[in-house]
């Protein structure tokens, strides 16, 4: 009884909280084909044949049109919408997380009670710690669409396996030249950042709120001190970075570096599959646990075709969509939600929250002023 | 006639809006966001002195040596090799050439045992070389461009008749003309060189990187800090830009003065000794040629291998996979590129035509500087402002026609490079006499005027079509995700770690743009050999 009352109550809800926006979850079809302009990264051909798959799933299913609308940083899609006044956006639905949500959350873009909304969102596995993105309340701006978990990529037989800060040093010590990091503020470099941060003061609690100066002060200056140390012992002396994470992945390949770094977690097997990297090469973390985020979907509150985004991110949740996505030879993203029984999904490492987003903007910041004259 | 209408002030006015409009835009959103402006931040910002700096060297190098370069080689070497390497996409050209030349490149490779890591990535070195590669073809395009303008055989001739040798002639008498003549395209590489974003992200230096770079990077943080930074930042590289067009004049002027003290003295043994170094810069232009078909070739090899890693020669696995897989998702981007790229030149002509015409009744003396404009002020800072004017969503086709307005600027600033020279030249009072035949203006203009320009006219189209195909921001932050092009593809392809589907869609918008310049350049050589040239 209580479980039928529960989608009662729940559509009550629904009709109570948008009496302007007719809420639209369920897999109904739209009399109308109205396209859906999807703004997500394309630059990986396993995300964009996904995305392919799912627009002919869609069109067949709920006659959405959904159009993948390609960017190299979603940032652009971001500086769009922010300069975008209130009437109409040309955004129906975004892929974001971290920074960029932040951002458009605090300017009042965003389309909120998702989880209201959209059915499929009562199936997101609860032990996922998606409440939170980047240790900032979403406050159901936003729904997970799947996970990411920084870690690395290092030849074999060189680093050793889930290398702490102190064994990482003493490789560079006796290897110098051979480790990097990708140059801050791009995300990997930072959470390479944080994740030694954490390590360092050995996962202190008071790096998940917003700290004081004091709080930031102690807790950085072991973080300094580490890359005061280890900097000379870098790829260039620690002069320059590698730009950008695909860079220092060719790198690695071509036998420059020992080390590179990813969030994918199937990165390895999907480069393996292509031959972008050697066979050599394994995936490992610093320290026992990998820096674990969830990447969400959300809704430009101005949104011309909000229910058939909703729509989009229900088919996007469903058990079918999130198989399809988590297999390996395709994208190989790990599910959200709590699959039925059958397969499994992919094994990740031990999982370690971001630090509150604060952190990052010290960590930025800091390093510039340290590192950048 | 709509077309005779348009010499009266309904064509003045339309001509000054649909040009004019995109720079008011501009200049509208810069001054609406004034009180953004923070020099103190920017200033207090870490490594700012080391970007500006490392900004204008190499933009100030380069800008000096092709000049040298285009000196040096312009008279020997033919441009017609040439239109394939200009027309090959940045961003494929620096991934081509990186994959060449640095330490584990392939060019190494086949010589063991030697190491050179001059060029490595994130070099400032690097990053010259690659722009000089870029940079001298589209000038020395430009410079017979401007040589057949003046009657330098003639000179040349008059020289040696007097007695003077024929290098001598070529440096004191035909260079300081020359130069003149090149004022505005050497004014684009110097900034265009400053400016730079995609290729200075993969090859300068990132610790810190360029000022333009930066910028961008700023424009792409939402934070009201990087904002202001962003606009301060543009603001600093908007007049570092004037700084260099200065240097440009700098530069004329110098090279102007010796050769006119020359012309009445000797050269000196330094001098002379200095000008035979100078010769092996001749070698170049070659250079760029090599370079250009072998970054090519590696973009084709890029596409269809797989498991290449140092120090292999050869790849371990040839495949056709990527090609197959997104063979039917290629299309729809380069034929909207190509849709727009023909409107927007078809467009671009016409303007700059009218514009032309309109300058010789009203003596224009500043139409240049105000249509090269777009290509002196950061692209970027232009398009968020239009953005911020226009911010249009609406129906599809309002989209379309955002982006073809957007790219319409850059396309006319580039159709105005190649056209008014050779309209300059060009003796009006050929249209006199179809006028006294009875014809009206634009009749006369376009029975006379028309075939005589011909190979000029399609060589601006071309061009200002290949513009109109590279455009990424415009088209991306107006056309709001409506319009998609091989260019949007492939900026979002290589963002990504997998070089095979960059190299693909890479090679498309080369196709693409190649097929514009080289297809419509043949017209233009079969069509009006004989037009506007001595």
């Amino acid at each position: 009884m209580a479980s039928r009352l529960v989608p009662v109550l729940l559509a009550c809800l629904l009709i109570l909280s948008s009496m302007s926006i007719p809420a639209q979850s369920a897999a109904e079809r739209f009399e109308e084909t109205a396209p859906v302009y999807f703004y997500a990264w394309g630059g990986s051909s396993e995300v964009n044949n996904y995305l392919r798959w799912a627009a002919e799933e869609l069109k067949a299913r709920d006659n959405i049109e959904l159009i993948h609308v390609k960017v190299g940083d979603i940032s652009e899609a971001v500086a769009r919408l922010l300069n975008e006044d209130r009437n109409a956006s040309a955004i129906d639905l975004l892929w974001i997380n971290g920074e960029n949500f932040h951002a458009l959350k605090a300017a009042g873009k965003l389309l909120g009670k998702l989880p209201e909304r959209v059915e499929n969102a009562s199936k997101i596995n609860p032990d996922l710690n998606w409440q939170t993105d980047f240790g900032v309340p979403v406050d159901g701006y936003e729904l997970p669409w799947g996970v990411g978990q920084f870690h690395l990529l290092v030849r074999e037989n060189t680093l050793p396996v889930q290398p702490d800060p102190a064994q990482l040093l003493s490789y560079a010590q006796q290897h110098p030249g051979r480790l990097s990091y990708p140059k801050p503020p791009e995300f990997h470099g930072t959470t390479f950042l944080k994740s030694l941060l954490i390590s360092l003061n050995n996962q202190d609690e008071r790096l998940y709120s917003s700290p004081d100066a004091q709080t930031a002060k102690e807790l950085l200056a072991p973080l300094w001190r580490y890359l005061d140390q280890l900097h000379p012992l870098l790829w260039r002396q620690g002069r320059d970075f590698p730009g950008s994470a695909v860079v220092q992945q060719q790198l690695l390949a071509n036998g420059q570096l020992d080390m590179a770094v990813s969030f994918n977690p199937q990165e390895l097997t999907v480069a393996h599959r292509q031959q972008r990297l050697p066979p050599s090469i394994v995936a490992t973390t610093i320290g026992q646990s990998a820096i674990t985020n969830s990447h969400y979907l959300a809704v430009p509150a101005a949104s011309p075709h909000k229910d058939q985004a909703l729509a989009v991110i229900n088919f996007l949740l469903s058990e079918p969509a999130q198989r399809k996505k988590m297999d390996p030879m395709g994208w190989g993203d790990p599910p959200v939600i709590r699959l039925n029984a059958g397969k499994h999904a992919p094994d990740l490492f031990p999982a370690q929250s971001e630090p509150h987003l604060d952190w990052l903007r010290l960590i930025e910041q800091q390093w510039l002023e340290r590192y950048q004259r | 006639m709509i077309v005779a209408q348009l010499k009266t002030k309904g064509g003045l006015a339309l001509a000054l809006l649909a040009l004019g409009l995109p720079l008011i835009a501009a200049v509208l959103g810069l001054l609406l966001n004034l009180r953004q402006l923070n020099f103190v931040a920017l200033l207090s910002y870490p490594g700012i002195c080391t970007m500006i700096w490392q900004g204008l060297l190499v933009a100030i190098v380069v800008t000096v040596i092709a000049t040298l370069v285009v000196m040096v080689s312009s008279y020997a070497i033919s441009s017609s090799g040439l239109r394939s390497i200009i027309a090959i996409p940045n961003l494929a050209f620096t991934v081509g050439i990186l994959w060449l030349i640095t330490p584990t490149g392939w060019l190494w490779r086949l010589l063991p045992g030697i190491e050179v890591d001059l060029f490595d990535r994130q070099y400032l070195l690097t990053f010259i070389l690659i722009l000089l590669l870029k940079e001298i073809p589209f000038l020395l395009f430009m410079s017979h461009r401007a040589l057949q303008q003046i009657p330098h055989q003639k000179w040349l001739i008059i020289g040696q008749s007097q007695g003077h040798s024929k290098a001598k002639t070529w440096w004191l008498i035909v260079i300081p003309a020359l130069l003149k003549r090149l004022r505005l395209p050497l004014m684009v590489v110097a900034v265009y060189s400053f400016s730079v974003i995609d290729i200075a992200l993969l090859a300068a230096p990132q610790l810190p990187s360029t000022l333009a770079v930066q910028v961008f990077e700023w424009q792409l943080n939402f934070t009201p800090d990087a904002r202001r930074l962003a606009y301060t930042g543009g603001l600093v590289l908007l007049a570092l830009s004037g700084l260099l067009c200065l240097v440009v004049i700098g530069q004329e002027y110098l090279i102007g003065q010796w050769s006119r003290k020359r012309l009445s003295s000797q050269v000196s043994r330094v001098e002379r000794l200095a000008l035979k170094l100078l010769k092996g810069l001749g070698a170049l232009p070659v250079l760029t040629r090599v370079f250009g078909i072998l970054a090519l070739g590696a973009l084709l090899a890029q596409s269809v291998s797989r498991g290449w890693f140092y120090p292999a020669i050869l790849p371990a696995d040839w495949t056709l996979q990527g090609w197959l897989q997104e063979w039917s998702y290629i299309w729809p981007g380069v034929i909207s590129a190509l849709g727009i790229a023909l409107i927007v030149g078809l467009l671009s002509v016409l303007l700059v035509t009218v514009l032309l015409e309109l300058k010789r009744t009203y003596h224009w003396r500043y139409l240049a500087i105000w249509v090269l404009l777009p290509l002196l002020v950061p692209q970027i800072l232009l398009v968020l402002s239009w953005h911020q004017m226009t911010n249009y969503s609406g129906s599809e086709a309002g989209y379309w026609l955002w982006v073809i307005w957007s790219h319409m600027p850059f396309s006319v600033a580039y159709a105005y490079l190649v056209l008014a020279p050779q309209e300059h030249a060009f003796d009006q009072r050929y249209v006199l006499v179809g006028r006294a035949l009875g014809y009206s203006f634009w009749r006369s203009w376009w029975r006379i005027k028309r075939p005589l320009l011909a190979g000029p006219l399609y060589l601006s189209l071309a061009l200002a079509m290949f513009i109109s195909v590279t455009q990424y921001v415009p088209t991306l932050i107006l056309g709001g995700g409506r319009v998609a092009t091989v260019t949007t593809d492939l900026m979002a392809a290589s963002s990504g770690i997998n070089t095979q589907l960059a190299a693909i869609y890479a090679l498309m918008q080369w196709l693409l743009a190649t097929g514009i310049l080289i297809g419509l350049t043949g017209l233009a050589g079969q069509r009006g050999s004989s037009a506007g040239e001595q």
